[in-house]
């Protein structure tokens, strides 16, 4: 998730608490929501690179098995 | 030539440390079978949050789904990081359960917006697992 869904899904939970939509305890549970969501793609992000370097990994050790 | 063979082993188990502590879980079929459930779950109950008990019963569902999840990913080798997703995932319809838990009528609102994350929050995870090497 970039700054700028994060923004979005920021104003929409925003504006749909001002207009009387959400009460004040859903609109904090979702708040909170967005943090969580957040913090999900971002450690997401870590693992995809840590598989990444992984995969990388291996394949260098395959052909550094090669060599030798 | 013992000189040599010596720097070779050297280098060879410094090598080993540093790609062990790079290794991940390998790709799991029940696991990956599993966030696919919730997600699926997840957009399937988006139809009826116009009605509020079986937006509830829906939630109870999903939390259900999420804690089988959380504790079926906590234990297996080098899954830390994936643990740490289906806590996190947990943690989200918990807060939606709890919500249903302690008020009569929740919005139609709350009820798309809450299953719109965890949507979202499943399919990242669904697509990070299903890139785990086989």
């Amino acid at each position: 998730m970039n700054i700028n869904d994060l923004e979005k899904k920021f104003n929409d939970i925003q504006k749909l608490h001002e207009s009387g939509k959400l009460t004040d305890k859903e609109y904090a549970v979702l708040i909170n929501g967005l943090n969580l969501e957040s913090a999900i793609s971002s450690n997401a992000k870590d693992l995809q690179k840590k598989q990444d370097l992984y995969d990388a990994m291996v394949k260098a050790a395959k052909v550094a098995k090669a060599i030798l | 030539m013992k000189n040599i063979l010596i720097i070779i082993s050297i280098m060879l188990l410094s090598g080993c440390s540093t790609f062990n502590s790079f290794l991940v879980a390998k790709y799991d079929t029940n696991e990956y079978e599993l966030i696919n459930w919730i997600r699926t779950a997840a957009e399937l109950s988006v139809e009826t949050c116009n009605d509020n008990e079986l937006s509830k019963q829906n939630f109870v569902t999903l939390y259900n789904g999420s804690l089988e999840f959380k504790n079926y990913t906590q234990y297996l080798r080098r899954n830390q990081d994936t643990h740490e997703l289906a806590k996190n995932l947990y943690q989200l319809v918990d807060q939606g359960i709890e919500l249903y838990a302690t008020n009569d009528q929740v919005s139609q609102a709350f009820c798309e917006l809450s299953l719109e994350q965890i949507i979202t929050s499943a399919t990242t995870i669904q697509q990070v697992l299903g890139d785990k090497p086989r």
